[in-house]
């Protein structure tokens, strides 16, 4: 169709919106896709879970049972796992859906609407899990764990730093590959359990030390944990830091690549 | 001045499968239509324009720009895509705000437009603040339509937009998509039905196995195709002598006999070559030749013969 009279297009006056109005955008569609009566039972067993298992094994030996479930199960396991399952999807899941198109095709740089779909996500289990965390120490109260009042900010903290470490972390390799699941499990026996576990200098490659070292601030935690071979500010930042970074390089992956199906059906 | 499509030498490839062949083609202002069977490359070449994927090479030119991570060029498009999959939790109103805000309205702006682009889609008050996921097909088309309204684009470019409408909501959103064109806004809808767009596209491009068949007006196409594959039909009084004189001759492809009527239906090798020689044939053969009647087929007929 040659048309040598073709029209010219009309002045752009607003590019596109600013971040904190996208933010508040995908927030709303994350939190709202979230919160609905389908989900909701899953997500009271993710929150109450935890607290019951300690109540429940817990009995015996109060601080040690309560411990293992706070540090070892919890920071250790359960957050990490959280991390890998729900923050290595997201873009994934929404493209095999088929609602990636109305998102990705708005006036947003490529590594923009991934930093602020990967913030919103985190944002929500970041809120999820507080209350989870509140509700495990709660549990601790209830069991009588000597100064558990002590325990709120050193677990919160570490907690917190967790996920944004493994949420960035499971971002990047849900980009990089469609088996994450795989590569996070073999990264997490090899590089979390593995060289996290031996007890020299070389496990501050592993993040689950990071989070021992900021809850160790708590003196029972320290005790139980014996993982002293660092500063918890630093280690907070170390957990931070990875984040962001492994966050921003799965951004540039996304910038440059392509998640709209194949072939025409 | 630019078209506002213009694509050349364009091609993407799927690893070894085939998406679009080296196309060219532009696309002016108004309502251009689409056309194509399931797999010629159409929601190919509209990913290629809503900026979802980058061309394997040749140039893909929107507004004068390549769409890819392009928010200049995105802003300025409204895209409909295939298929009934929506944030299904979500009601309509709180959909379209939130993609409104994306586009870069303000809350305000995104919530009244959301109002009115509902009720320009036709969807009616009382379901506005249901969840998406409980909407019947047609219902979450017309959805759909409004989030890519919503901002006001200056290109539209629906992707089987009629896909579960009844023929009352395929009028009522064709006749959207007129007063759309009416008030300048640019459109590009695909269907893998011709009539559906016959009616209501000026332009239309026309594609099957990767490749663009014909892009132009529909009188054009029309010219175009009419060329491929051309049957005149010929009653005479020997229609073996005049269908060999004519084969000889290297004016047509095949012939069918017809005992009954005295008739041969001819397939034309170069429809023009044959109106300029064939009365010489005919005089060569010492045929008598009652009537001869060409094939009128409508473009419908003409898409159909050239796409299967």
């Amino acid at each position: 169709m040659s048309r040598n009279e073709a029209v010219t297009p009309p002045p752009v006056s607003d590019v596109g919106p600013d971040l904190g109005q996208a933010a508040d955008a995908l927030w709303c569609l994350v939190w709202k896709s979230r919160l609905t009566v389908r989900r909701l039972p899953r997500m009271i067993i993710l929150v109450a879970l935890l607290p019951l298992l300690a109540l429940i094994t817990s009995s015996d030996s109060h601080i040690r049972g309560f411990l293992m479930i706070a540090l070892n199960f919890h920071l250790g396991i359960v957050i990490p796992l959280v991390c890998l399952i729900q923050m290595a999807a997201p873009i994934r899941d929404e493209a095999e859906q088929g609602t990636l198109p109305f998102l990705a095709t708005r006036p947003l740089p490529r590594t923009t609407f991934f930093l602020l779909l990967h913030g919103c996500h985190l944002l929500w289990l970041e809120i999820v899990f507080l209350v989870a965390g509140l509700l495990l120490l709660a549990a601790g109260f209830y069991l009588e764990v000597p100064d558990i009042t002590e325990m709120i900010g050193p677990f919160l903290l570490a907690q917190a730093g967790a996920l944004v470490a493994f949420s960035g972390l499971s971002a990047l390799i849900g980009l990089l590959t469609r088996r994450y699941l795989l590569l996070g499990l073999l990264y997490g026996s090899v590089i979390e359990v593995g060289i996290g576990g031996i007890p020299t200098n070389i496990n501050v490659l592993s993040l689950s030390h990071h989070v021992r070292v900021v809850v160790s601030v708590f003196d029972p935690a320290d005790l139980f944990l014996r993982s002293n071979s660092g500063t918890a500010l630093i280690s907070g930042l170390v957990l931070i830091a990875t984040g962001v970074i492994a966050a921003v390089l799965a951004a540039l992956v996304y910038r440059g690549r392509e998640f709209a199906g194949g072939p025409d059906a | 001045m630019t078209p506002i499509i213009q694509a050349k030498g364009l091609s993407r490839f799927y690893g070894i499968v085939m998406g679009l062949n080296n196309v060219s083609f532009e696309i002016g202002d108004g309502l251009t239509g689409l056309v194509g069977p399931n797999g010629a490359g159409k929601t190919t070449l509209i990913r290629l324009i809503t900026g979802q994927i980058r061309p394997s090479a040749g140039d893909l030119l929107v507004f004068g720009q390549r769409p890819w991570n392009r928010p200049d060029v995105l802003r300025r498009i409204g895209y409909c895509p295939e298929g009934d999959a929506i944030h299904g939790e979500l009601n309509p109103i709180d959909w379209l705000v939130s993609l409104g805000c994306l586009s870069g309205l303000n809350k305000a702006t995104a919530l009244a437009r959301s109002v009115q682009m509902l009720d320009r889609v036709g969807l009616e008050a009382a379901h506005r603040r249901k969840s998406v996921g409980r909407f019947s097909k047609g219902m979450k088309q017309r959805v759909k339509l409004a989030q890519a309204l919503i901002h006001e684009p200056d290109l539209l470019v629906l992707d089987e937009p009629m896909n579960g409408l009844d023929p009352m909501g395929r009028r009522e959103i064709s006749d959207v998509l007129l007063k759309l064109a009416e008030g300048g806004v640019h459109i590009l809808i695909s269907s893998h039905i011709l009539p559906e767009l016959e009616s209501l596209c000026s332009q239309l491009v026309m594609m099957n196995w990767g490749r663009v068949l014909a892009a132009g007006s529909q009188q054009h196409i029309r010219n175009d195709l009419h060329t491929w594959s051309e049957r005149v039909t010929i009653r005479c009084d020997q229609p073996s002598v005049l269908a060999r004189h004519l084969l000889d001759g290297g004016l047509i492809r095949g012939f069918e006999i017809e005992p009954d009527s005295d008739a041969v239906i001819l397939t034309l090798q170069d429809p023009p070559d044959f109106y300029r020689r064939w009365t010489q044939v005919v005089l060569e053969s010492q045929v008598a030749v009652f009537e001869i009647r060409s094939e009128t087929r409508s473009l419908n007929q003409i898409f159909e013969r050239v796409t299967t």
